[in-house]
């Protein structure tokens, strides 16, 4: 004997093509709908990833932002005498109302060079 | 797929099962095993078919047979280690029904890895040194070294077990 004898042919078991044939046809059947049912995971997957990425990244543009920074704020507010100052306006004067002893009395504002000082003459 | 294009495969099948059989069953020493492992190669095959080269399908397919074939064998051993009950069992190896008794089985498995796949190829499945260093991805000049040091590695094997004389 030698090594010969050890690679001898053999014959592979009957109805191998036969059963080979049958096996493409099952993996050939099975092909489309595992194709089709990976391509639905893959682009769900994707669609749920592109929507988190837009949500978590998105960041208002420079036009947005000025926009919301230069937006006067709501009007009640705006036109607050409190702002008056804050934002540099002339103080419309205010209607000067005085009572004495229980009853209005007019008053009669009279002239000085102090701009911050206000004087008035009771009449 | 057409029932053309599924003719030509089980044709193929046909003309290439045997020595793809008969390298496959070298490595597992398993009839059915080996049946298994030479149809998954072909269906294998038939998935990437949009890929492959009509001039490397050959290699391809032995390449992907030896592949399998390495795959199941460690596969196999390892469930035969954690198989605790085939430790009751009294197993008689000296003689499978293929006739190759169990010194021979263990020379050829006691071979390195590399060098009995191109022993397979050279000996069992018919291709050309060309064919086989495509297939093993390695030099043609390689596969003519590794054939005679698997040869004579082989053959020192069996003179040890007493299988073969000295004479041949």
């Amino acid at each position: 004997m030698n090594t010969d004898a050890l690679f001898k042919a053999l014959e592979p078991p009957p109805g191998g093509a036969e059963r080979f044939a049958q096996r493409l046809d099952e993996v050939a059947a099975e092909r489309p709908s595992q194709r089709a049912r990976v391509l639905a995971l893959v682009a769900a997957a994707a669609g749920v990833a592109l929507v988190t990425a837009v949500l978590l990244l998105r960041q208002p543009d420079d036009a947005e932002q000025l926009q919301v920074a230069d937006a006067p704020p709501p009007v009640d507010i705006y036109n607050a005498p409190e702002l008056d100052r804050l934002l540099g306006r002339a103080t419309p004067p205010a209607e000067l109302m005085v009572t004495v002893n229980m009853q209005s009395a007019n008053v009669t504002e009279i002239g000085t060079t102090n701009q911050k000082v206000r004087i008035y003459q009771i009449n | 797929m057409t029932s053309v294009d599924k003719a030509q495969w089980i044709d193929v099948y046909r003309r290439l099962e045997k020595p793809l059989y008969n390298v496959v069953y070298r490595v597992i020493w398993d009839a059915t095993e080996s049946q298994d492992v030479v149809q998954e190669t072909f269906l294998r095959c038939w998935r990437r078919k949009d890929d492959i080269r009509a001039d490397g399908f050959k290699a391809l397919l032995f390449r992907t047979a030896l592949n399998l074939a390495n795959n199941r064998r460690r596969s196999t051993r390892l469930w035969r280690v954690v198989d605790v009950d085939a430790l009751d069992e009294v197993v008689d190896e000296s003689v499978s029904p293929d006739g190759f008794s169990k010194p021979m089985r263990d020379a050829l498995d006691s071979l390195p890895t590399t060098w009995r796949d191109v022993l397979l190829l050279t000996e069992l499945a018919g291709m050309t040194y060309p064919e086989i260093a495509a297939a093993l991805g390695i030099a043609e000049g390689t596969v003519g070294s590794r054939r005679t040091r698997a040869l004579a590695l082989l053959r020192k094997r069996l003179e040890v077990q007493g299988v073969v004389s000295h004479e041949y």
